[in-house]
């Protein structure tokens, strides 16, 4: 903020030298000083004591200065203001707050007023009054339709109720950024509040005049917004001046169905209807909620994928991608609304109206290569008709990123009435056989069915588990004193035979292969596998524990079984020993590691000469497993 | 009444043709210019005070009903009612109430009184106190129309005490018409009230009216003198007349309302009262 200090000390400069000259005013004889200064001016000839300027901090900071040439009706000075064009490296744009130390009292005037011209014909995107750095509690402004011309041209910005401004620090504030990528240049002068006195017929709105009509829920969260006050004006001409919402008072037909604070904030506490309505300085302010709170909301099931192995388009459970927008409004034929909502922080897509709507996020694309899925939950709100068709397409930009280009592919599939449950949530994990995946963009929703108007959706994610591990297994913390290593890079390994018998399952296929750096052995469509130290059987009496990391994409069941020669040392002869021992639903897509006590080997009476590992899984033949150090320690 | 003369008293051709009497204007400020005439009424001798709820007095108003010919030879777009919908008397002033709604083919209903017939009376002061509607295409006007019915207008003769379009709503009007000088060749002249608005509280329009001049005038301020000098033809204002109250919508005079126009829109009269 080096910059804006520098700014501030050159029109401390500059109110001094109007003080020197002459410029302050004398308190006439029957003012009576109470509260706080009702001190209306801004900039006259020259700065009204005690404002200073603060740049947006994102803004333009040189943007502002105080021009002596250009000046409306010969004065001393104006106000001139510098847009930068795009791609200007000092700020995108110019746009600052010019505040009072201490507040003035501005319940005696009407409007905020200004003489104005452009270095060519603009529309001012925001000028206003109230923003304070602080609450912002009473800021108004005009938004695109303050239209500058080239001449010197006077502008009008009521307030929307002077007897809220008794303190007030925000005397104006403006942002304006270049249009067609080139800036001009503006000039204020003259600027100040005023009784005008013509200043009439305030007609207050919330929600932009209109009566709408939500479906809600208990705990559900939402703000009163589209706050505006229309006047006209002397010269016959309406202004309509955006105001904040503490101008507004607010109110709830029924407070025991919902509330609202003093800044438009709703909250629902019980199933049933109540209107939410506001006035603004008495005046009753066009435009209202019909808020239908359906009682307690039903939760989509929160995922349980691990984050790893998701990249989530729309759930409150993971960090979502960019995605460029939940609805695209289509023109002309969309027809589909949003009346999105948050219930006790979960965040839920509504959509009304439904004809079919896209969720866009191609900014980058998503690279879903590794992903198998893709995952959607949805509610059913109203009737469920049994001719209810609920089309999904997910597309493929292909490699130029964008839509079009003759490289997208699509994969779709439609969710019928029985796949859907009126009132409650159904989820579906689609498998995603679309031809390409590592540049998706777009999920288009369309409704092909009858009697369809409205569904949530929650939780649209694609997942996916690695079909190989990415990093190496854990490196084994055992001392090497206390360890007989049949595989690990971690100690030195005794003799192993053969790491697939030829008795193995006949589709099971063995090969050794590095993760990240690091020797494993893999098996793929594994079905059982037979693994030998009969050359050199191991003792491990004195040992206590079997361990085995494994890492697999899709195992469900792993087991493993451990055979003892006996005494004999050898195959057979009615000493052996075995036992096999199964572990249900191991972690998919991430190294597990077994380490199991070698009591738990319940039938494996003797643990002198183990000779055989037997390892299992299923579903069989299908599924893919990597080991990695197979070592017992003590 | 004490008047104070904000405007220099005459029409602008007296003012562009006699450089004495702006010399003298500016000299002696705040005195009453030579050629002016003033005569203070002070016998009432007519008082509507709109006191009582209901239809205002039917022994001194009456309605005009309908669209006239031609939108009231205007191209009005309202349809004049006695509907209680459209004129009612209610906390101690009578309201005109102009409707957007379909009726008898019109888009607009709306109300419009007159004395005609019931009380007439040739000079005085005439005043009333009214609160403006607003808006682009409304036309309030309280007014007076010649009573003699052996001739048409313009020959008859029209004092339009006081005229408004509702775009502009710090503006009123004040004009005569008559023969060789009607319509937009009437003689009239603009009074802009500052720093306030004739929509957003009442103002008392009146006139007046004596042998040969007629004085205009908003609250204490008097803004015209139109005397048989400034006319372009014969002065037709030496007989009875009868007060006319209305409000039009559309029409050539303040235009067609568009999509910034509200409605229902509402003219108050406090009182309407006359001296001789």
């Amino acid at each position: 903020m080096k910059n804006v200090n520098f700014i501030n000390s050159k029109i401390t400069f500059l109110l001094a030298c109007i003080a020197i000259l002459g410029c302050d005013r004398d308190i006439s004889d029957d003012a009576v000083e109470a509260g706080f200064p009702q001190n209306g001016d801004i900039f006259i000839d020259g700065f009204s004591a005690g404002l200073d300027y603060f740049p947006f901090g994102d803004s333009f900071f040189e943007a502002f200065t105080v021009d002596t040439e250009t000046t409306y009706d010969g004065s001393a000075a104006a106000m001139r203001f510098d847009v930068p064009n795009v791609g200007d490296p000092d700020g995108a744009y110019s746009g600052a707050i010019f505040r009072t130390a201490s507040g003035r009292d501005l319940s005696d005037f009407d409007a905020l007023t200004f003489w104005a011209k452009g270095s060519e014909a603009r529309t001012i995107n925001d000028i206003g009054f109230g923003q304070d750095f602080g609450e912002n509690k009473f800021q108004a402004q005009i938004s695109g339709t303050i239209q500058l011309t080239t001449n010197w041209k006077k502008y009008i910005i009521p307030i929307p109720d002077p007897s809220k401004l008794t303190q007030e620090r925000g005397m104006l504030w403006y942002a304006e950024g270049p249009e067609n990528g080139t800036g001009f240049s503006f000039w204020f002068d003259e600027v100040k509040f005023e009784k005008l006195g013509t200043v009439a017929q305030p007609r207050p709105a919330i929600l932009n005049g209109e009566d709408l009509v939500q479906q809600s829920f208990i705990g559900a969260s939402a703000s009163v917004t589209g706050l505006t006050e229309t006047f006209n004006l002397a010269s016959g001409q309406d202004v309509t001046v955006i105001a904040a919402p503490s101008y507004f008072v607010f109110s709830s037909s029924n407070p025991s169905v919902a509330t609202i604070d003093e800044l438009g904030v709703i909250t629902i506490i019980s199933a049933g209807t109540t209107i939410i309505t506001a006035t603004l300085d008495g005046v009753d302010a066009e435009g209202s909620l019909t808020l239908i709170s359906l009682g307690d909301f039903t939760q989509a099931p929160i995922p349980t994928q691990d984050s790893a192995n998701v990249i989530s388009i729309f759930s409150d459970t993971y960090t979502n991608v960019p995605v460029d927008f939940y609805n695209g409004f289509w023109e002309p034929y969309q027809t589909t609304l949003s009346d999105d909502f948050v219930v006790n922080g979960d965040n839920v897509l509504n959509y009304t109206d439904f004809n079919f709507v896209g969720t866009s996020f191609s900014n980058p694309t998503v690279n879903a290569s590794e992903m198998s899925f893709a995952h959607f939950d949805v509610f059913i709100p109203e009737t469920l008709d049994p001719g209810t068709q609920l089309k999904i397409t997910i597309r493929d930009f292909g490699n130029d990123g964008v839509e079009g280009g003759g490289d997208d592919s699509d994969m779709s599939t439609t969710l019928v009435s029985s796949d859907l449950t009126e009132g409650a949530w159904s989820s579906f994990d689609v498998s995603l056989t679309i031809a390409n995946k590592n540049n998706l963009g777009l999920i288009i929703y369309e409704n092909n069915g009858t009697n369809f108007t409205n569904f949530y959706l929650d939780n649209v994610y694609f997942w996916g588990v690695p079909t190989s591990p990415g990093n190496a297994a854990p490196t084994p913390t055992d001392p090497a004193a206390n360890v007989i290593s049949m595989f690990s890079d971690a100690y030195t390994n005794v003799t192993v035979d053969t790491w697939r018998t030829d008795w193995s399952a006949a589709a099971t296929v063995f090969e050794d292969v590095m993760v990240d750096g690091q020797a494993a052995k893999k098996y793929t469509d594994l079905g059982f596998v037979g693994i030998e130290t009969t050359s050199a059987t191991i003792d491990a009496s004195s040992m206590t524990h079997f361990h085995l990391d494994i890492w697999s994409p899709d195992v469900t069941t792993f087991n493993v079984k451990l055979v003892d020669f006996g005494p004999d040392d050898a195959f057979g002869g009615g000493d052996d020993s075995e036992y096999e021992i199964s572990i249900a639903n191991p972690n998919q897509g991430e190294w597990v590691s077994l380490d199991i006590p070698l009591t738990d080997f319940i039938g494996l009476t003797g643990q002198s000469n183990l000779a055989q590992y037997i390892l299992v899984g299923q579903p069989f033949e299908v599924t893919d497993v990597f080991i990695d150090n197979m070592y017992f320690h003590n | 009444m004490n008047f104070t003369y904000k405007y220099k008293i005459g029409t602008l051709k007296i003012l562009f043709t006699s450089l004495l009497t702006i010399v003298l204007l500016v000299s002696i400020s705040c005195s009453t210019d030579e050629t002016q005439t003033v005569t203070t009424y002070n016998n009432l001798t007519l008082s509507q005070e709109f006191d009582i709820d209901g239809a205002p007095d039917s022994s001194v108003w009456g309605y005009d009903i309908g669209t006239g010919s031609n939108g009231w030879g205007n191209n009005e777009l309202q349809y004049y009612t006695d509907r209680s919908e459209n004129i009612n008397i209610e906390d101690g002033v009578l309201k005109f109430n102009i409707i957007k709604e379909s009726y008898e083919g019109s888009g607009y209903t709306s109300a419009r009184l007159l004395t005609k017939d019931l009380f007439e009376q040739k000079y005085g002061r005439i005043e009333a106190r009214i609160q403006l509607p607003w808006g682009q295409g409304l036309w309030p006007a309280f007014w007076m129309l010649g009573a003699n019915s052996e001739v048409s207008w313009p020959q008859v003769g029209e004092i339009d005490i006081m005229e408004n379009r509702g775009q502009e709503p710090t503006l009123v009007s004040g004009s005569v018409h008559g023969p060789g000088y009607f319509a937009s060749e009437g003689i009239t002249k603009s009074y802009e009230l500052e720093n306030d608005r004739f929509d957003t509280g009442f103002h008392i329009f009146g006139i007046e009216w004596g042998e040969d001049y007629i004085n205009y005038y908003v609250d204490d301020v008097l803004y015209n003198q139109i005397t048989p000098e400034d006319v372009t033809g014969e002065w037709v204002f030496n007989q009875p007349f009868y007060i006319i109250m209305n409000v039009a919508v559309g029409g050539d005079y303040p235009g067609s309302p568009n999509n910034t126009t509200v409605f229902p829109q509402t003219m108050l009269v406090d009182y309407v009262r006359v001296y001789q």
